[in-house]
């Protein structure tokens, strides 16, 4: 099958497929060894748990599982990629929902955007400029959703004058700026910059919550740029989380929107 | 820049019904849960507690497709009653509680340790505290709810 001959949401499916396994994969050098020898030596024992969300061959299962879909993606066809997208949906949400990886974010977005694929696979035979409009659209509000719920728990006075950032990214984080700005800033130095920081991030989680509001295009050119520079703020490291996102808007937006008109010999 | 606003998308989505509008109403009811946090003390309460795996199964997986990076303040508190004689305090970003389930602060947990989690948004404040004790090769963790 020719590249050509695939229909345009199919094409979408696919890029959102190697976007999702992107982010999920991410960190892998610090997640596989978390699930494949930590958890495998070290299990925990929470009373309130069901056992299949405590049982660490299960996590290892599921963070790997995804791989094996990387086959069907070179020569993708709505039925495949509608299994794919179960998969991607019900691996995570067993990582949301299993002790050892309830907390990471990158397992939240792999829910929300294997929703999205999962609607899409619904609708990859069409060949409608439609489908990729509605397909940007909901990409878009999921984005807007995301960044929500980092904005309501930053509205208070700690987040404002610097405090959180300075103690969980200045004090904590290993790589990005962080070292060298714990080496060669004083502790004054250091609450400043963390508050503008703080302050910079927030206006990026803003201003993606707004894409909403926008006209597609600029809802998804906002989307991706409040992502990078979230990223730029608090570490590469948030690729996992919204690596995946900026890919398929960035695809979005070539394929979404007013074109410029083609001369007669094109 | 022209073209249609997101939200008559989203509309279009939820009038072709089926999974669209699934999707679009699951967006829209979060997206409301959301816009309470900082506006109603008990749905703020109710994330802080999930943070700290409490309120029930039921409840927490629900709320756990709910975004929430880098919310409210996070601090646990570890004291090692054997072993490593200094205490420490830890700031999280979020659920703070994988001070002793993530990568490798779960080796943290190897030793019977007793841990304060709390969680504060502007004057709410959800306080838990934990054991940990090796058991059966795994990690018992005993968590309590602090008034």
């Amino acid at each position: 099958m020719s590249s050509g001959a695939v229909p345009p949401a199919l094409r979408l499916l696919r890029v959102g497929a190697l976007a999702w396994l992107f982010g999920w994969y991410a960190l892998l050098h610090v997640l596989a060894p978390l699930y494949l020898t930590f958890a495998q030596h070290m299990p925990l024992e929470f009373p309130d748990f069901p056992g299949l969300f405590t049982t660490p061959r299960i996590a290892a299962f599921c963070y790997l599982a995804p791989l094996g879909t990387l086959g069907a993606l070179l020569r993708p066809t709505a039925a495949a990629m509608r299994l794919v997208a179960l998969l991607f949906v019900g691996c995570a949400t067993v990582m949301l929902l299993h002790v050892d990886s309830y907390n990471d974010a990158t397992f939240l977005v792999g829910f929300w955007l294997g929703l999205w694929l999962l609607w899409l696979s619904g609708r990859a035979a069409r060949a409608d400029a439609e489908t990729v409009e509605d397909a940007a659209g909901l990409l878009v509000c999921i984005g807007s959703f995301l960044f929500l719920g980092g904005v309501v728990g930053k509205l208070h006075a700690a987040w404002w004058n610097g405090e959180v950032i300075a103690h969980v990214l200045v004090d904590e984080r290993t790589y990005w700026f962080f070292p060298w700005v714990r080496d060669h800033l004083s502790a004054p130095e250091q609450l400043h910059l963390s508050r503008w920081l703080a302050r910079i991030g927030l206006t990026f989680e803003l201003t993606a919550v707004a894409s909403v509001l926008l006209p597609i295009r600029a809802g998804l050119l906002t989307l991706t740029a409040a992502s990078l520079g979230v990223i730029a703020c608090a570490g590469w490291t948030l690729a996992s989380v919204l690596g995946g996102f900026v890919v398929v808007a960035a695809y979005c937006l070539r394929q979404v929107g007013p074109r410029p008109p083609r001369g007669p010999g094109a | 820049m022209g073209g249609r606003t997101t939200l008559s998308i989203a509309r279009r989505v939820w009038a072709r019904g089926g999974l669209g509008r699934l999707l679009v109403g699951l967006l829209a009811g979060g997206a409301l849960w959301l816009a309470l946090v900082p506006l109603h003390p008990g749905v703020a309460r109710t994330m802080m507690e999930r943070f700290h795996l409490r309120g029930g199964r039921a409840r927490w997986a629900l709320l756990q497709v709910l975004p929430s990076m880098y919310n409210f303040v996070n601090v646990v508190q570890v004291h090692v009653p054997s072993g490593d004689p200094t205490d420490d305090t830890i700031w999280l970003n979020h659920y703070p509680l994988r001070a002793i389930t993530y990568t490798h602060r779960r080796q943290l947990a190897a030793h019977p340790a007793w841990l304060r989690v709390e969680t504060r948004f502007g004057t709410a404040r959800v306080v838990t505290t934990c054991r940990t004790t090796p058991h059966r090769g795994a990690i018992a963790v005993h968590c309590e709810d602090e008034p």
